[in-house]
């Protein structure tokens, strides 16, 4: 939601390592990102300050496993949830950028309505715009599960009829997206 | 010269059903006939009830012009009489794919005695669907228990 | 094998071809399961995807969509959710149930499937035809209007005018209604406009649609130029029309209307033929044909069916008019049948069959004018009744009972006419198993006779009484064998037959339904040489026969068979065919063989011996060869010595060779790759029928004909010979244009009905079933 950008980032870990040299702090041991409604799970977590005074962080999960993301919409009642081998997170830019195997699913009063998967995802959950790509072709990425090599996928169920699916006086956003 | 006297055929398929034929096929008369005089086979009255079905996909008895004279008028006739059949089992299974049997017989013809000819003709095509009902019937006893 | 004709999809539509393997929605693919609620789900597969959540999405890069029987690809392609609306730019593809198109720009909603396309080329699945237009609205599912559009069935190839086209200003396509509205409609062929009309409709798919079948042109020598274009009715679901106007420059205007009707418990066919002023005869002519056939369920299986076929005059089989199609084209049989058959359970002698019939059987026999001959009307049944029981087998003894009342009238009224009552009896009593079988036999044959004139013995009334006797021995002896490289089954099957009948002078009775049986293989063993009721013959004879087949040991299917057949006389016989006792002691020998063991071959000989002059007295020989679809070859020879020897020829054959230069005369270009197994562009069929009388060095018949199938039309040309008297014969040519995908072919159209009932073999190019050809399994 809009209001998350007012929010701090709070971290829960088993871990934490300040490394002075890099200015990094490093989380392991089931790390939990929150910021409002937005939560990030992740095995591993390298958080850093940026020069405009945010935080970056770079998450990895276990071998096999998920780094998992999940933030409600703004004045509907569904919520995002994205996961990948590897999420890197801009509070400033608000951008979660998914990378390997990414797949982000949007939840329309809990059941999966719309879904889109590919090697990298990047979405600005501010302006709520997403971008998929194919990223490099298959012999260099584990490719996603039954794609082409480089090719995306997204499923889409249509809205019944007169459904509302942009918050009010949202429209400037869409503009920037095309 | 190794001949022996043709033992009654033991039909592995006790109950047999006919079907697709119609009412007044005389192929289907003889055909029953036949199976009645095959030692422990019965004919059942419906599907459900048989352990064999044997099923008419084309049964027709067909009149082909052979020989005109100079004007017009039929000197020699080619009766065919022809079966296509099937043949499964009560639950569906195929045992004999579709295969298409034929007899034909020549008659001589003249319009004058239009009525005769309809009666030897009724002869010939009795005697050619005997022929065809004894083949099935080979072939019946033929197939191998189930 | 080849297969029988099927038509090709255009090339762009088979490369084409829209590949979304994993966009199978039965699979547990995850995409699948992210669909909510029972609505289609919207799949998006490219190389890029940028979108505003729950809002928008755009695919960018091969881009492909795909949603229930939809399915898209373009270059960029975007959908908005708020209002379903899909906006594709690029080569756009398009395929919709088995319709496809291939365009610029589209814009679709895709639950209504209602929108545009710009400047597409089309083809549909359905009516494998398609085209080019400026702009195509779909309105829903099922229905579209295209518009300024070019239609055809053949390749439409850029700079090439396609052998056929409709240039249409708009045509509306409803597929529920099965229904093409073409308006400002112009039809060419070759390049030449054929057919202008300001609204034209055609089906759009193959369910029954009224609409112009095609044009047909024949030239013939009885009744010069003639044009027909027949129109097809489709009047309600159980009843249809043929409408079928005909010009002919020799007799002037007619209409040959076909009407059909299907009713649950009954349905029929009448046909009327008529010529109102033949500009030749100046009178009227016409023929009727009218047949039903139908049950009355509650009257316990009482089934009836009538066939009537009149004509206006004698002469009509010589011109060569429609309508009066008939097995003999001198005597048109008119007749009408009632008819109950029931299984009678509890009688004394078990369950018994009990036929009642009642029926009335007319002629019309066409006397030649112009001829001196006249030909000799058979008798009418005006009425005939009876009713026949006999027993259903299984039960030790085999009898039946037939009792019949006829009432006999003449058309030529000096010849004598009256009625009959006549009973025929038989019993038998089969012994023995499948080995060996001893049938003794008796039968009965009672006849009373009231006539309207005095017999020649100057009585009016007679009756008389013949009893039969007959005894059937036949043996069944098997051995296994190998032959041909087979495992078979030989049989040897020795018959003997002893009849006896007394003698009882028939010579004063009337001879209504009785002639002299033709001696076959079949007919020697029938205890009477005569058909029908009214003569007996008397008979102290022996018949002896032996046949052995070959049979296939594993399927029991008969190979071969070979028989030989002949009859030994113990006393004279006195009831002969020409009247003359007949007293020598041997009869003529039978031969009989019929092969079938090579596959895709039949041969069929029967022959009958005279040994006393040593000579052939009667042979027919007949083989036929039809190793696959389309492709038949059937030759016979028949000689009755001293009186007629006839030589026949059927075929249908492809003319692969002779195919390509006319394809290329024709302008249809066949592209190599096109000309595989099952397409048949570019191919010419040799079809025809042969009839050479060898005695008098004549063709007593004969029909040649050309198929030429150039994919996307049909070209035939049939010629027919037929002789009307010793010194002359009507010819007649006919042609006959087919546009695959615009006009539905019935199958009884002439000069189709022709060929189906010459030809023995002959398949349709395209069978409007669909059916492929089979091969006839060994005989």
């Amino acid at each position: 939601e809009r209001a998350d950008s007012a929010q701090p980032l709070a971290f829960d870990a088993g871990r934490m390592v300040l490394d002075g040299k890099r200015k990094v702090r490093v989380l392991s041991g089931g790390v939990e990102i929150s910021r409002g409604t937005l939560l990030l799970k992740a095995a591993q977590v390298e958080l850093k300050e940026t020069p405009q005074g945010g935080q970056f962080a770079i998450a990895t999960a276990a071998d096999g496993q998920f780094v998992t993301f999940r933030q409600k919409r703004e004045g509907v009642d569904e919520t995002v949830e994205g996961q990948s081998r590897r999420i890197e997170y801009d509070s400033v830019s608000e951008t979660v950028r998914f990378i390997g195997q990414a797949q982000v699913r949007v939840l329309r009063a809990g059941a999966p309505a719309d879904q889109v998967s590919g090697q990298t995802i990047v979405y600005d959950h501010g302006r709520d715009v997403f971008e998929v790509q194919g990223g490099l072709p298959a012999s260099t990425q584990t490719p996603t599960p039954g794609a082409a090599s480089g090719r995306v996928r997204g499923v889409l169920t249509p809205r019944p009829a007169g459904a509302a699916s942009r918050p009010a006086g949202a429209d400037a956003a869409t503009e920037g997206a095309r | 010269c190794g001949f022996q006297l043709r033992r009654p055929p033991e039909l592995a398929w006790k109950r047999i059903f006919l079907s697709g034929f119609t009412e007044d096929s005389t192929l289907a008369d003889e055909l029953r006939r036949q199976l009645r005089a095959s030692p422990g086979v019965t004919l059942a009255d419906t599907p459900a009830e048989a352990d064999l079905i044997v099923e008419s996909l084309q049964d027709s008895s067909e009149h082909v012009v052979a020989a005109t004279t100079s004007t017009s008028q039929i000197s020699e006739m080619t009766l065919r009489a022809r079966l296509r059949f099937r043949v499964r089992t009560a639950a569906g299974r195929e045992l004999i794919a579709p295969t298409e049997l034929a007899q034909t017989r020549d008659m001589s013809y003249s319009e004058s005695s239009a009525l005769a000819k309809q009666h030897e003709a009724a002869l010939l095509f009795r005697s050619m669907h005997v022929d065809l009902a004894m083949q099935v019937l080979r072939r019946l006893a033929a197939l191998g228990p189930a | 094998q080849e297969a029988a004709c099927r038509p090709a999809a255009p090339a762009w539509v088979r490369e084409g071809g829209l590949q979304l393997p994993w966009v199978s929605p039965n699979t547990a693919e995850p995409s699948a399961d992210a669909a909510a609620g029972g609505e289609d789900p919207i799949l998006v597969e490219a190389d890029r995807l940028i979108g505003q959540t729950g809002q928008s999405l755009r695919a960018e890069g091969r881009a492909t969509l795909r949603r229930g029987l939809l399915s898209l690809q373009a270059d960029r392609i975007e959908y908005r959710q708020d209002d379903d609306r899909v906006h594709a730019l690029g080569t756009v593809r398009l395929q919709r149930e088995d319709s496809h198109f291939l365009g610029t720009e589209l814009d679709l909603q895709t639950e209504h499937q209602e929108g545009y396309f710009l400047s597409p080329r089309f083809y549909l699945g359905r009516t494998q035809a398609g085209g080019r237009a400026e702009r195509v609205d779909f309105i829903g599912r099922n229905r579209m209007v295209v518009s300024r559009a070019s239609y055809s069935s053949c390749d439409l190839v850029d700079g090439e005018t396609p052998a056929w086209e409709l240039s249409t200003r708009r045509v509306r396509l409803d597929f529920d209604a099965n229904e093409g509205l073409a308006e400002g409609a112009v039809l060419r062929f070759q390049g030449v406009p054929i057919l202008a009309l300001p609204v034209m409709s055609f089906p759009v798919t193959d369910a029954r649609k009224s609409g112009w079948l095609p044009p047909m042109i024949s030239t013939s020598s009885t009744t010069g130029l003639g044009v027909s274009a027949p129109y097809y009715w489709n009047i309600a679901p159980e009843q249809d029309m043929t409408l079928t106007p005909t010009l002919m420059s020799k007799r002037g205007a007619a209409l040959e209307t076909e009407y059909r009707y299907l009713q649950p418990g009954w349905s029929g066919e009448a046909n009327l033929f008529a010529l109102p002023n033949d500009l030749q005869t100046g009178q009227q002519r016409w023929a009727l044909r009218s047949e039903q056939r139908g049950a009355f369920a509650a009257a316990g299986g009482l089934r009836y069916d009538w066939s009537v076929l009149r004509v206006s005059d004698g002469d009509y089989w010589k011109d060569g008019l429609r309508g009066a199609e008939s097995l003999t084209p001198r005597l048109l049989s008119s007749r009408g049948r009632l008819e109950q058959r029931r299984r009678l359970r509890a009688t004394p002698l078990g369950e018994v069959e009990q036929q009642l019939y009642a029926r009335v059987q007319r002629w019309q026999l066409l006397q030649d004018s112009g001829s001196s001959t006249r030909i000799m009307a058979p008798y009418q049944r005006a009425p005939q009744a009876g009713a026949r029981w006999s027993d259903l087998g299984g039960g030790p003894l085999q009898w039946s009972l037939q009792t019949e009342v006829n009432q006999f009238v003449h058309a030529d009224a000096d010849q004598i006419q009256g009625s009959r009552a006549h009973l025929l009896g038989q019993i038998a009593l089969p012994l023995g198993d499948a080995g060996w079988r001893l049938t003794p036999r008796l039968s009965l044959n009672s006849a009373a006779y009231q006539t309207d004139r005095p017999m020649s013995d100057g009585r009016r009334r007679a009756h008389r009484t013949i009893p039969g006797f007959s005894v059937d021995s036949a043996w069944t002896l098997e051995r296994e064998t190998a032959a041909f490289g087979r495992a078979l089954v030989q049989t040897l099957e020795p018959r003997l037959l002893y009849a006896l009948t007394p003698w009882r002078d028939q010579s004063t009775l009337p001879d209504f339904d009785s002639a002299a049986l033709d001696f076959n293989a079949t007919t020697v063993f029938s205890d009477n040489i005569f058909s029908g009721i009214d003569r007996v013959s008397d008979a102290n004879q022996v018949t002896a026969g032996l046949t052995t087949r070959y049979l296939d040991r594993s399927s029991g299917a008969e190979l071969a068979r070979f028989g030989i057949a002949q009859r030994y006389l113990l006393r004279d016989q006195r009831i002969t065919a020409d009247g003359v006792p007949l007293s020598n002691r041997f009869s003529d020998l039978l031969l009989q063989a019929s092969i079938g063991v090579v596959p895709d071959w039949t041969l069929d000989t029967s022959m009958q011996f005279n040994p006393d002059t040593d000579r052939l007295v009667r042979t027919v020989t007949s083989a036929r060869w039809s190793p696959g679809p389309l492709r038949t070859l059937y030759a016979s020879h028949r000689l009755k010595r001293g009186s007629s020897e006839q030589l026949a020829l059927g075929w249908q054959w492809p003319l692969a060779d002779l195919g390509r230069p006319l394809t290329g005369l024709l302008g249809a270009r066949v592209a190599p790759a096109a000309a595989s197994a099952g397409d048949c562009r570019g191919r010419v069929y040799g079809v025809g029928a042969l009839d050479y009388s060898l005695r008098d060095r004549r063709l007593s018949g004969a029909i040649v004909g050309f198929e030429y199938d150039a994919g996307c039309w049909i070209g035939r040309v049939v010629a027919r010979r037929q002789s009307t008297s010793a010194q002359n014969a009507s010819t007649q040519l006919m042609l006959q244009l087919e546009l695959v995908g615009l006009s539905r072919l019935s199958a009884g159209s002439n000069p189709l009905s022709i060929l189906k009932d010459n030809i023995p073999g002959y398949q349709l190019l395209r069978d409007p079933r669909g059916a492929t050809a089979d091969n006839s399994g060994a005989p």
